[in-house]
């Protein structure tokens, strides 16, 4: 018997075969990418790569103020490249290990902390001397809002509390109070009128509250970020002033968080969306389950599309006024750059008076220039002037490396204290024992 | 009268109706949300009511999310990119996994079993751990931001080799004898012989490795540049995510897209599929 009989029965593993090598070819007669840094091949310009991670619109208008700051300044060309938000974090860190990093990247403020640690990223101080040609930075600093530039600003000697500035805020968000005007009126409400203290918060939470219905006056997350409005209106500080210290088992930390357990436990006028398994505030507040809870800009234009009839109010005084937890984003200039004075620059303009006032007006956002305030039209905007309003009093997030890890830690001991298992107090002891055993030491 | 057969079988129907449903409703989920109006993702509705703000289908739902994939998102681009990548990396990587399969099923040689243990053992070290060192290798052979470096790194599979060699071993020597005495060579044996009998786990494995390599995000984020026309499908669906929640509507039309080419394979390849599952399972 020849063994061509099975040559016969199988073409079809031939032209897997003749596929393979086809594969193989273009495979390795692909071209090998190439990068290039500093100088604009084409023009000759110095050339400024700026990684960012914005959405559809706001990455349009980043390009034309981008375009608009080439034509301003002969001689620069800046290459703008979108990276996706997820994954950011490992693109740095694996751009940073092959020794191409952008000249400019937009990251988020939790992450600054391994940047500035690890020392990939500039020191910004010296070039804001010459810039503004003054040795005291603080006026330059002073025209941001202050949470966003303080988590840019780091402790660089702690004998002499030297600080160094690491980045500039792009982008700064905080969160409001967002009620359901339609449920104030069934409840016999004015819906101009939303809660100005916890105390009204509480009692028209109370009058709002329907178990029969399965409606709830309030529905808030549990995680510490969503929980510092409660701890900043009650004049809870988290580090002490060194920030090698949690201090948060204070008096005011447990007035703050034991008012926020007895929303859901004693008043029963919070729905347990902070449970596992329950419905998160943005979709009990979107079908109409929860009339009331806390929120930042970026779900009201959602809002507005569910056609939900909402209010935008000041999140509820506590006995140190108003205020909010905030999040954001800054743009640092790596050290390996090679036009570190030209990216700062060029941060300068973006975050300029007049182009944040752009960026407000044509997006509806949150500029991070305190002196812009006033340039953009709040006329129709009225959601947008109560969100600027409230950054005033925002207060940033402790400057630890692993942000993530405070909550990890924080967040079952809260939930606990929630259920009931432990005392608020016998929580925050906990939580302070561990972040400064584990994160701190 | 209702017996215990009957009783049985309403147990077990039971069973898998509540598994089908499981499995699913994200299924259907994605559908519904990707033909609904933008930013009702979230909202308990899917027929209109008389009376409310969505009183007409209309109202709930559009085509509009699956023209923004396609006009203002590179979509059909990320598509291609994912089809070359998933495709020959599956393919290559199979071969090579049966070729290294044949070996240790059939062949004999020096320390063959601790040789093939030593393989299996690197199966204990998470797959992230390879990400920088193999990152590092392909800037280092520039091949940085080309389909050489989205496709060579992962050719070697490990777990691959194993479902081959399992499989393999099945396969009567007398068979391979046999091609021998009719003056088959080593490679026409395995080529001939060997590969077809084994389609069944072929198949499995090309469907596995493609799966991996078609949601495989974070190596083919990290050996992109940043705009690249090199970007695939999970990079793609990315962009829709931001720091606070996704365009859900959008990133479930672009699903939609995604899903085609998987479900395309798996119709298509089913019985092989089924049967390089549960052979390879029964092996004694």
């Amino acid at each position: 018997m020849s063994f061509n009989k099975y040559k016969q029965t199988n073409y079809k593993l031939y032209f897997v075969g003749v596929l393979l090598i086809i594969a193989v070819l273009y495979v390795l007669l692909q071209g090998t990418g190439s990068s290039l840094r500093g100088i604009d091949p084409f023009t000759g310009n110095k050339l400024l790569i700026v990684w960012e991670s914005y959405s559809g619109a706001e990455h349009k208008l980043f390009k034309e103020i981008a375009k608009d700051y080439e034509k301003e300044n002969p001689g620069i060309t800046i290459n703008v490249a979108q990276i996706p938000w997820m994954g950011q974090e490992s693109k740095y860190r694996t751009s940073l290990i092959a020794k191409s990093p952008p000249d400019i990247g937009r990251v988020d403020t939790t992450f600054l902390p391994e940047l500035v640690k690890n020392g990939v990223v500039w020191d910004l101080t010296a070039s804001i001397k010459e810039e503004t040609k003054n040795e005291d930075i603080k006026p330059f600093l002073n025209q941001y809002i202050k949470a966003a530039i303080d988590s840019c600003v780091f402790l660089t000697d702690k004998k002499t509390l030297k600080k160094a500035v690491y980045g500039i805020p792009d982008q700064s968000n905080g969160v409001c109070l967002f009620y359901n005007k339609d449920h104030f009126i069934e409840a016999g409400l004015d819906p101009e009128k939303p809660p100005v203290t916890w105390d009204e918060f509480l009692e028209i939470g109370k009058k709002l509250t329907n178990h029969e219905e399965n409606r709830y006056g309030v529905g808030l997350d549990n995680s510490l970020w969503w929980t510092f409005p409660f701890f900043n209106t009650h004049g809870t500080k988290f580090l002490n002033e060194l920030g090698t210290e949690c201090i948060l088992n204070s008096e005011a930390a447990q007035n703050a968080l034991q008012f926020k357990v007895d929303l859901y436990r004693k008043h029963e006028i919070e729905g347990g969306a902070w449970m596992s398994g329950g419905v998160n505030p943005e979709v009990g507040f979107t079908n109409g389950k929860y009339s009331m809870i806390l929120m930042g800009p970026w779900n009201v234009e959602r809002f507005k599309k569910a056609k939900i009839n909402f209010g935008v109010a000041l999140v509820p005084e506590g006995p140190q006024g108003t205020s909010t937890n905030v999040g954001g984003t800054n743009m640092v200039v790596f050290k390996q750059s090679t036009n570190k004075k030209e990216s700062f620059k060029f941060l300068k303009y973006l975050t300029s008076k007049e182009v944040q006032a752009k960026w407000s007006n044509k997006l509806g956002q949150i500029p991070v220039n305190l002196e812009s305030f006033d340039l953009v039209d709040k006329s129709n905007n009225k959601i947008l002037g109560t969100f600027m309003e409230q950054m005033k009093t925002a207060i940033s997030r402790p400057k630890v490396l692993k942000y993530g890890q405070l909550e990890e830690i924080i967040n079952p001991l809260m939930e606990s204290a929630l259920k009931g298992d432990i005392t608020v107090k016998q929580a925050l002891d906990a939580a302070v024992k561990k972040i400064n055993n584990e994160v701190l030491k | 009268m209702i017996n215990r057969t009957h009783l049985l079988k309403f147990l077990i129907y039971f069973l898998l109706t509540f598994g089908a449903i499981v499995v699913l409703f994200p299924l259907v989920w994605m559908f519904l949300t990707a033909f609904k109006e933008p930013g009702l993702a979230l909202k308990f509705l899917f027929y209109p009511t008389e009376g409310t703000k969505y009183d007409t289908w209309g109202s709930i739902y559009t085509l509009s999310n699956f023209k923004n994939v396609l006009n203002e998102f590179n979509f059909t681009k990320y598509f291609l990119n994912s089809l070359i990548v998933a495709g020959m990396a599956a393919l290559f990587a199979t071969f090579f996994a049966a070729m290294a399969g044949y070996v240790f099923a059939k062949k004999d040689f020096f320390m063959k079993k601790q040789f093939f243990y030593l393989l299996l053992a690197t199966m204990m070290i998470p797959g992230m751990m390879y990400l920088v060192p193999q990152f590092v290798i392909v800037i280092k052979l520039g091949w940085f931001d080309t389909y050489k470096g989205l496709i060579i790194p992962h050719l070697a599979s490990v777990f691959g080799v194993f479902l081959m060699k399992q499989f393999m071993e099945s396969i009567p020597s007398s068979l391979i004898e046999a091609a021998q005495i009719d003056g088959a060579s080593e490679w026409q044996i395995f080529y001939l012989v060997v590969l077809p009998l084994s389609l069944p786990i072929v198949t499995t494995l090309f469907l596995l490795t493609f799966l991996f390599h078609w949601s495989n995000f974070i190596w083919q984020l990290v050996i992109t540049k940043p705009g690249s026309p090199l970007l695939t499908i999970p990079v793609g669906l990315a962009y829709f995510s931001g720091p606070h929640g996704s365009d859900w509507e959008v990133m479930m039309a672009a699903s939609c897209f995604s899903i085609i080419p998987i479900a395309g394979l798996f119709l298509l390849a089913q019985k092989y599929f089924i049967e390089g599952m549960t052979q390879g399972a029964v092996k004694g």
